[in-house]
């Protein structure tokens, strides 16, 4: 390997033998790391290879650089097995693989949803964490909790059958009579 | 913090990193400059004006959880308004030259045809009778109460029927 610039000296291993029984390698490298590149993901044919579960994405498309021409419907076919979980992963997965001019943002930074709300009475209703009172502080405004106006859409969609409204309505009601 | 903003053929602003074996490969097709933060928010401010707002309300799927909730709100808000209406009314009469006492109200509604009497009546109680009874159920929930999703459903029906049976007592009354 030559010596270039000294920038990240890279080491895969530090003992000749692990715990478990493998030899390894320490290898040292002064190469920059933005010179590595990831080996190219090959998909083998294998028989154990899972079936494509495919999905239809239908998105509501408008161009801002054209505003007369209406919005309309697109459709993208997203393979789920090849996919992360969240639709955040889909439509990441879509600009990448399919149709670089999907342009999307997001701003969550005030907004609590009813999983980040069910994940905070998670902790408020634990005994063991002593952070309750921080956790109630940081809701004391008027977003990010009490924009909930108890509709329950969350509880009867959640795929998971959790009940985020539940620990919504507990959370007021420790906010309300501590 | 700087905005980079793509021009030349149809921009495709990255939201996400490619993966490193395209961006390897594939030539830059398309020129950037740099404009800063307030640009940007100009740029978007303008586009704002003329973008169409998505389908939200038109096509999430009808439930009892939300339908009963807007149901809710909008009786709420429509019997607000009759009552600030009536109320300033009674600032109005006396430049209008209406008098507005009980004696005038019920010599009025006695000279009304039968059918415009119940019709108004249902008008009045029907979404009084059903914002009063979801009212209810609504402080149950805000005491932790019936907030799993067949409560829901079930207490959502029970108003409903509740809100039919009470706006016909209050009508033939």
């Amino acid at each position: 390997m030559s010596l270039v610039g000294g920038v990240v000296a890279r080491q895969c291993a530090r003992s000749a033998r692990n715990g478990f029984g493998f030899t390894t390698r320490t290898i040292a490298s002064s190469a920059r790391l933005s010179l590595a590149q990831p080996v190219p993901k090959e998909q083998p044919a294998e028989p154990s290879a899972k079936a494509p579960l495919v999905k239809e994405f239908k998105i509501y498309r408008w161009d801002p650089e054209q505003p007369e021409q209406k919005p309309r419907l697109q459709s993208y076919k997203v393979d789920l097995n090849q996919c992360g979980p969240m639709i955040l992963d889909a439509l990441i997965k879509i600009k990448n693989e399919m149709d670089p001019t999907l342009t999307f943002r997001r701003s969550c930074h005030v907004y609590l949803g009813p999983a980040a709300l069910l994940h905070a009475y998670r902790w408020i209703a634990d005994s063991r964490d002593s952070y309750g009172a921080d956790r109630k502080e940081k809701l004391q405004n008027t977003f990010s909790l009490y924009r909930c106006h108890t509709i329950l859409n969350c509880s009867r969609t959640c795929p998971k059958g959790l009940e985020p409204g539940t620990a919504i309505a507990r959370i007021k009601l420790e906010m309300a009579t501590n | 913090m700087l905005a980079v903003r793509a021009i030349g053929l149809r921009p495709a602003l990255r939201a996400s990193r490619p993966s490193a074996a395209l961006f390897r490969t594939a030539k830059r097709q398309i020129k950037t400059e740099t404009i800063s933060q307030a640009e940007a928010r100009l740029i978007l401010d303008r586009q704002r004006l003329h973008r169409p707002s998505s389908p939200h309300f038109t096509i999430y799927e009808p439930q009892v959880t939300w339908l009963l909730s807007i149901a809710h709100r909008v009786t709420g808000s429509a019997l607000s308004v009759g009552l600030y209406a009536f109320f300033l009314s009674y600032l109005a009469a006396p430049v209008v030259g209406i008098p507005l006492d009980s004696a005038h109200i019920v010599e009025f509604v006695h000279g009304l045809p039968e059918w415009i009497k119940y019709a108004g009546k249902t008008v009045i109680a029907a979404p009084f009778a059903f914002h009063s009874l979801n009212g209810v159920r609504h402080l149950v929930w805000d005491t932790t109460k019936l907030l799993n999703n067949n409560a829901v459903r079930t207490s959502g029906y029970a108003v409903l029927a509740g809100a039919i049976a009470g706006t016909a007592a209050l009508v033939v009354m």
